[in-house]
């Protein structure tokens, strides 16, 4: 049995939409899912052993979430996984305007004001198992325009392992190539029928709107998972 | 004239004191150019009465500002301070080569964002200048020249620009024509352009005739004295440097006027073989000079004396910072101040909105001839 316990955002629920299957496929998984909408979860600290919410709202989204559970105790998972922190990108953004290596500084330095860098050491600060840390998808194209984009997905996931997780010993995933147009974009078939946060709880919730470009849907949670599996299967 | 004063005044006094005590003393004789001039106009009741305090009346502007009037600024590094100001008081402060959004203030400034309207690096000679507008509006090409820094490359004409150069000669040469697009918009679509005249000393390649903004050698590039010649401004030299600029532009923009100031700050080292104080009033005379001659002569143009409010003896030096050098907060201030109050009193149909909160601290500026002082032996 191999344990996982994913921090995550609004975009692990294209995970948790596809967990059941994908558990069903992979008997040996157990996907515990802490995740909470935007930034909310910036409100956690360690306390008693545990990564634990700083407010009854963010508990109540981690108790929905996880099916009951509070706060994090890294005793009961073998490996955890930060989920859709960083990898952001506006629609201002204009690489060509810039040199590479602005480019670069400007993308560390948005991936260093996200939650990634703190939840990895708040969590490596509790446990030395396996510590995965993923960035948010890729946006699907609008009006058939690609997204900006100041780095190549390979390249800011190269940044952050680099600059973010190499010193706490974690590894960065990077989104896998079948769901990808190029280092840019996301398929948009991806983002049909997206899940949001609160169908976790609430199945019968709305998705997202047909033009949502930045969610994912089971699909793509599902090849996610199946690309990431490996990484605690070494050989 | 003097033989008919009634009173005959102390032998120490000025030749305009005589004028004016005579003007006191005699009011029954006819009047002259000096018997009925407003108070900024005698050093006792323009200076010495307001003293210590901040003077006023310096400046009458010649044309108003309107917060929605695109305000584009260049030159030497007290320039950034105008942009800064402009964009804290609600005036429209026009940037065409800004960073990406949601980035740190201090990464954008390190990379030579948000200082001026394009990303052209200080622009401290009026030769500089022009040398700039010429590539922008193709007067003149591009030169393919750049300094090799380890497997780098820096543009010889802002070296400081990118912390670590760029990856190479492609990258360079795009990210100039970037720098000239915006250099031209900024031209074609400000109502107003500032700058400040900061030095008359410059380097030039002496073959090519090209102006480097700094000395090759000292941030990037190599000194090679057969190529790299000293070639400071005189009077004429800017003043027709500056003249042609603005030519330039007009041509662009018709409508386009001009605020000169002269930086106060003075230089960091000096090649001219004189003493870097000397040096500092010889280049700030002539650019003091060029701006006046300019702003007399041009309908379009005025002159903004943040050069005098600074540099004033009358101060007592109380507005630089304890090498004498740089200017302080409260003179930045003292300044803006003098500029926007001004300006709001002049034309009160045009304040803008009251100042942001938040001012800016007067070392938060990139000022690259400061480099110069690093080659100096220490205090």
């Amino acid at each position: 049995m191999i344990r996982l316990c994913i921090l995550g955002n609004s975009h692990a629920g294209a995970l948790k939409q596809a967990s059941a299957e994908f558990c069903a496929a992979h008997p040996e998984a157990v996907l515990t899912f802490f995740a909470a909408v935007a930034f909310d979860s910036r409100a956690m600290a360690v306390q008693d052993g545990q990564y634990a919410p700083l407010n009854d709202a963010l508990a109540a989204q981690y108790e929905m979430t996880s099916g009951g559970l509070r706060a994090i105790d890294p005793a009961q998972y073998d490996a955890f996984l930060v989920y859709g922190f960083g990898g952001r990108s506006l629609p201002q953004d204009r690489p060509r305007a810039y040199s590479q290596a602005f480019r670069a500084a400007c993308t560390l330095a948005r991936l260093q004001e996200d939650l990634i860098g703190p939840h990895l050491q708040a969590l490596r600060g509790l446990t030395d198992k396996p510590l995965f840390a993923a960035l948010k998808p890729l946006p699907c194209p609008q009006d058939g325009r690609r997204p900006r984009r100041l780095l190549p997905h390979h390249e800011e996931v190269a940044l952050a392992q680099r600059h973010i997780c190499d010193p706490l010993g974690a590894q960065m995933v990077a989104q896998p190539a079948a769901t990808r147009i190029d280092e840019r974009a996301t398929h948009p078939d991806f983002a049909s029928g997206s899940a949001r946060l609160v169908q976790v709880a609430h199945p019968d919730a709305p998705a997202h709107a047909d033009d949502e470009a930045k969610h994912m849907n089971a699909e793509y949670g599902r090849l996610w998972l199946d690309a990431f599996w490996p990484h605690l299967r070494p050989g | 004239m003097q033989a008919r004063l009634v009173i005959a005044p102390p032998a120490r006094l000025s030749c305009g004191q005589l004028l004016t005590a005579k003007a006191a003393l005699v009011p029954d004789d006819p009047p002259h150019p000096y018997s009925d001039l407003p108070a900024s106009a005698y050093w006792r009741s323009g200076v010495a009465a307001q003293l210590p305090g901040p003077l006023t009346g310096l400046w009458e502007p010649a044309f108003p500002i309107a917060p929605g009037d695109g305000v584009a600024t260049f030159g030497s590094c007290f320039a950034q301070h105008f942009g800064r100001a402009l964009r804290a008081r609600g005036y429209r402060w026009v940037n065409f080569e800004p960073p990406p959004r949601k980035v740190p203030p201090a990464l954008s400034l390190q990379y030579g964002y948000r200082q001026f309207s394009a990303r052209t690096g200080n622009i401290y000679t009026p030769t500089l200048f022009l040398q700039w507008l010429r590539w922008a509006f193709d007067q003149a090409q591009m030169p393919p020249e750049g300094w090799p820094d380890g497997a780098r490359l820096r543009d010889p004409f802002r070296p400081r620009l990118e912390p670590d150069g760029f990856t190479d000669s492609a990258e360079m040469h795009h990210m100039r024509r970037v720098t000239l697009r915006a250099l031209r918009n900024a031209v074609r679509k400000a109502r107003v352009l500032v700058f400040t005249l900061g030095l008359t000393e410059r380097w030039v390649d002496a073959d090519t005739g090209l102006e480097y903004p700094l000395c090759p050698g000292t941030a990037g590039g190599r000194f090679d004295p057969a190529r790299h010649a000293f070639a400071p401004l005189n009077y004429p030299q800017a003043l027709a440097a500056m003249a042609d600029a603005m030519a330039l532009m007009r041509t662009e923009n018709p409508d386009l006027r001009f605020l000169l100031t002269v930086s106060p700050v003075p230089l960091a080292a000096t090649a001219s073989g004189a003493h870097v104080l000397c040096a500092t009033s010889g280049s700030k005379a002539i650019l003091r000079a060029v701006a006046g001659a300019l702003a007399e002569t041009r309908p379009d143009t005025d002159y903004f004396p943040s050069y005098e409010i600074i540099s004033s003896p009358v101060h007592g030096g109380r507005f630089f910072g304890p090498d004498m050098r740089q200017v302080t907060q409260e003179g930045v201030d003292l300044v803006m101040d003098s500029f926007f109050g001004t300006m709001a009193t002049r034309f009160p149909d045009n304040a803008p909105a009251p100042p942001a909160p938040s001012k800016p601290l007067a070392r938060d500026v990139g000022c690259e001839e400061e480099l110069y002082a690093a080659f100096g032996p220490r205090a």
